[in-house]
């Protein structure tokens, strides 16, 4: 037996589990050297010593702390998160959005608004029809973009249902904006999303549907790059309670330093209560070095706005 | 079969149900989650974070493995996310900077082995490493999953989990050589 092999076995393999044929070889290679021979009391030692970690001793009190803190981030969680409402929510809402936007669509395609350049088979598969039953059958789901132009705003998606169709249209159009809302929030695909969100940093749509897909991303999606794109597209928006409300709760709940930075430049210099008791606790508490310094910027060392003269 | 009732009332939405859960579990989580992290708070934070997730999530738990598998994958993998986001400066830059923390005299060593016990001394190598290290560490020694498993768990590659554990082993060696030393067992160094 070489020393690499040992070594992987030693590591991968619990040693009751390892054969005794295997383990005959082990011990033939561990008494001729001396490497792996330590490397063996080590794994000795380690796999002994440390299979029971001394855990601390936790009263009825610390466990009513744990538990009332548990449940009040729960409880917080279902008034501003709502997970399963806003997933009912979403599902219906965008859903109808979405067939409105259909609609819209299809009629722009027949004035030519939206063209579709694909096979001609394609052109008849696109009715008000087939877009409905896509939507109903929650197919948009995997929506994807596929190009866009910074210099026109054009945007073109691919839609998968029967033969894979594409949508084309421009990002300032309010129709395409809510299926960039769609893509954000209902996507499974990470990568949609943030395409998503990143093409909806450059605009500010006056439609809720939008807004709110933004803020739902930031607050409720898992992956942090969507966050931070979703966060720094409602920079375009101005500044209204929802968005601020936003903005409070990245600077509590968020992980990432960078999201939370972004949150405080959001604010600005927002002299908002609420914002500034939120900015003060985190000029305190926060452990990021980065954050309190845009703090600093912004507000002053504790948080608290400085009034210009 | 009371638990799987208990989680398909929280499927459907019973407060009280997944209330239920956070007790039966909160205290195992908490237990998990301080043996990653350095002290309570962070334990605490890592523990609400975890029925938050449970909470988001819970739909879409299928019954194919236990409630206890699902929600031990979900802890492991918000400790280690937390504690790769909490200090994400000193995170970046602890490894190469964390060896000066391995520097324990001999002198100092056998004061401290007449004040503390051997396992003191053990759990406190354990926290004198990187948070990432301990956590694979814990994961390998202390709750016995294979490599593959721990991998897949924290969302790593086998290669990489392979390459934290024996760094891991080596800090921990070079720490506890003197007590070793002193217990007669040999040490790969």
């Amino acid at each position: 037996m070489k020393c690499k092999k040992f070594q992987d076995i030693l590591l991968n393999y619990d040693i009751a589990e390892i054969p005794s044929n295997i383990m005959e070889k082990m011990e033939e290679h561990k008494n001729e050297c001396i490497d792996c021979s330590l490397l063996w009391e080590d794994e000795m030692f380690f796999s002994q010593n440390y299979e029971n970690i001394p855990e601390p001793k936790l009263d009825e009190d610390r466990i009513s702390k744990l538990h009332n803190g548990i449940m009040r981030e729960v409880q917080r969680e279902m008034i501003i998160g709502q997970p399963k409402e806003k997933f009912n929510f979403w599902s219906n809402r965008v859903v109808s959005q979405i067939a409105s936007v259909a609609g819209t669509l299809v009629i722009g395609i027949l004035v030519g608004k939206f063209l579709l350049q694909n096979s001609q088979e394609m052109n008849t598969k696109l009715t008000a029809q087939n877009v409905q039953e896509i939507i109903n059958n929650d197919r948009l789901n995997n929506i994807k973009i596929r190009e866009v132009s910074n210099a026109t705003n054009d945007v073109s998606f691919d839609v998968s249902w029967s033969d894979g169709a594409k949508i084309e249209g421009n990002r300032c159009d309010p129709n395409i904006q809510k299926l960039l809302a769609f893509a954000l929030v209902k996507s499974n695909n990470p990568g949609t999303r943030l395409h998503s969100a990143k093409i909806m940093e450059g605009i500010s749509s006056g439609d809720n549907v939008v807004l709110d897909a933004l803020i739902h991303s930031v607050t409720k999606d898992e992956n942090p790059g969507v966050r931070l794109k979703a966060l720094r597209a409602l920079k375009n928006y101005n500044l209204n309670n929802k968005i601020r409300t936003t903005c409070i709760f990245v600077l509590q709940n968020e992980s990432s330093p960078a999201i939370r930075m972004e949150a405080i430049q959001i604010l600005g210099n927002d002299n908002n209560i609420e914002v500034q008791t939120a900015l003060k606790s985190v000029a305190k508490n926060d452990d990021a070095e980065g954050v309190k310094a845009m703090i600093k910027k912004y507000y002053g060392d504790s948080g608290i706005q400085i009034k210009k003269k | 079969m009371e638990e799987i009732k208990l989680v398909k009332r929280a499927q459907a939405g019973n407060m009280m149900a997944f209330e239920q859960i956070v007790k039966n579990y909160e205290k195992r989580v908490f237990l998990i989650a301080i043996k990653i992290a350095k002290n309570e708070q962070d334990a605490e934070d890592i523990a609400q974070n975890v029925f938050i997730t449970i909470f988001r999530k819970i739909d879409s738990f299928n019954f194919k493995s236990s409630f206890y598998s699902w929600l031990y994958r979900i802890t492991m993998n918000t400790a280690f996310n937390h504690i790769k986001t909490r200090k994400y400066d000193e995170f970046l830059t602890n490894d190469d900077d964390d060896d000066k923390n391995l520097t324990i005299t001999d002198d100092k060593t056998s004061e401290q082995t007449d004040d503390h016990s051997f396992q003191k001394i053990l759990n406190d190598s354990l926290n004198k490493l990187p948070e990432k290290l301990k956590t694979v560490f814990i994961m390998k020694y202390n709750q016995h999953l294979k490599i593959k498993e721990i991998a897949s768990i924290l969302d790593l590659h086998s290669g990489t989990v392979k390459k934290y554990l024996f760094r891991a082993n080596e800090k921990l060696r070079i720490l506890l050589k003197p007590y070793r030393e002193k217990m007669n067992i040999k040490v790969a160094l």
